[in-house]
C-alpha cells in the first residue's frame, strides 16, 4: 500500500495493531499455562478476555471507516513474542520463569501502548472523535494491564527470595 | 553452527541475559538513529533524534559498566526485537511517498522503540531491586527517565507534524 496521506498511514497502523492483537490472543494462553503463580495466571487470563474485546473494537473501527482489517503481519509483535517465548522456555517452571513471563508481557503492553497512542493521536487529528475514544479505551486497558503485571511482579519477587 | 542456548537457573542469570539483550538493542539504536536523522524532514525531529543518539551512547556505556561489574564482561546477545522494530519502521517509512507523512511514520516507529526500551529497562530495574543491586537500580532509573523524556518529546513533535501531514493530503 502506498501511503501518501495521514488517512492511509492511519489505516496501515490500524492493520498493524489488528495483526498484533491476533498474535497476542494466541500467545496469552501459552503464557498463562507456563506460569506458576496463580495471580499471574489470573492476570494473563483476564487480559486474554480484554484482548478479545480489543480485537472486536478494532473490527468495529474498520467497519466505521469501510476498510478490511486484514492484509498485514505485525513483525514488531512477532519479534517481541518470540523473544518472550525464548526466555520463558529457558527458565524452569517457578518464580524465575514467572519473572521472565512478566518481563515479556510488559514488553508486549508497551508495544501496544506506543501503537495505540499513535493511532489515537492520528484519529484525533483526522477529526474521527468517536474512533479516537474507542482507541483511548483500549490504550487505558493496556496501561492498566502493564500496572497489574508490575503488582504481580512484586508478589513473585517475594517467592524468588524465598526460593533463593 | 547451532548456538548453545544457556539455561536460566536463577534470577541473576535472567538479569544478565536481559542486560546483554538490551545492550544489543541500544547498540542497534546507535546504528539506526543516523539513518533516521537523515530521513527526517522536520528540523525539531532531526534535533530530537540527534540528542537521543548522544543519550543512547551513554546508555550503552552504562549497560557495559553494569555488565562488567556483574559478569566480568559485556558481550551483547543479538536482540531480534529491535531488529524487527527497525525493519517494521523502515518498511512503513519507505511506503510513505510524502515527506510530512514519512515524519509521522518515523515518529510512530521511534515511539515503539522507546516503549520497548522503557519496558526492558523497567524489568531490569525490578530484577536489580530483587537482587539487591541498588547502584544498578539507580543507573537504570536514570536511563528509564531519559527514555520517558524522549518518548514525550516525540509525542509533542507528533502533535505538530501530524497536522502538517494532513495538509499534505489536501495539497
Amino acid at each position: 500500500m502506498k501511503v501518501d496521506s495521514m488517512d492511509k498511514l492511519f489505516i496501515s497502523e490500524l492493520k498493524d495493531l489488528y495483526s498484533a492483537e491476533h498474535q497476542i490472543t494466541k500467545a496469552l494462553p501459552k503464557m498463562a499455562k507456563a506460569a506458576s503463580s496463580n495471580e499471574l495466571k489470573t492476570a494473563l487470563e483476564h487480559h486474554l478476555k480484554e484482548t478479545e474485546q480489543q480485537v472486536q473494537r478494532l473490527e468495529q473501527i474498520f467497519e466505521m471507516i469501510g476498510e478490511s482489517p486484514k492484509g498485514k503481519t505485525c513483525d514488531g509483535m512477532k519479534g517481541v513474542l518470540e523473544e518472550g517465548s525464548q526466555s520463558m522456555q529457558d527458565a524452569d517452571e517457578g518464580p524465575v520463569r514467572d519473572e521472565a513471563i512478566i518481563a515479556g508481557g510488559q514488553r508486549v503492553e508497551h508495544y501496544e501502548m506506543a501503537a495505540y497512542g499513535t493511532v489515537r493521536t492520528y484519529a484525533e487529528r483526522l477529526g474521527k472523535q468517536q474512533i479516537a475514544r474507542l482507541l483511548e479505551k483500549t490504550l487505558e486497558e493496556e496501561k492498566a494491564a502493564d500496572q497489574k503485571l508490575t503488582q504481580v511482579s512484586e508478589k513473585v519477587h517475594n517467592q524468588v527470595q524465598r526460593a533463593a | 553452527m547451532k548456538l548453545v542456548i544457556e539455561k536460566l537457573p536463577d534470577l541473576r542469570a535472567l538479569y544478565v541475559r536481559q542486560l546483554r539483550l538490551l545492550l544489543s538493542a541500544e547498540e542497534q539504536i546507535v546504528r539506526g538513529l543516523p539513518i533516521m536523522i537523515e530521513t527526517a524532514m522536520d528540523t525539531q525531529l532531526k534535533q530530537a533524534f540527534q540528542s537521543h543518539l548522544q543519550e543512547t551512547e551513554v546508555h550503552v556505556t552504562r549497560l557495559r559498566s553494569i555488565l562488567e561489574t556483574l559478569a566480568g564482561e559485556a558481550e551483547p546477545i543479538r536482540c531480534k526485537v529491535l531488529a524487527s522494530l527497525v525493519e517494521e519502521t523502515e518498511d512503513q517509512v519507505q511506503s510513505c511517498s510524502h515527506q510530512a507523512v514519512r515524519d509521522a511514520a518515523l515518529i510512530a516507529g521511534a515511539q515503539r522503540i522507546e516503549h520497548y526500551e522503557i519496558a526492558a529497562c523497567g524489568a531490569l530495574r525490578h530484577f536489580a531491586h530483587v537482587l539487591g543491586r541498588t547502584t544498578d537500580v539507580e543507573t537504570l532509573n536514570q536511563t528509564i527517565h531519559e527514555e520517558g523524556h524522549a518518548d514525550h518529546l516525540l509525542t509533542s513533535i507528533a502533535e505538530r507534524v501530524n497536522p502538517a501531514a494532513q495538509q499534505a493530503r489536501a495539497a
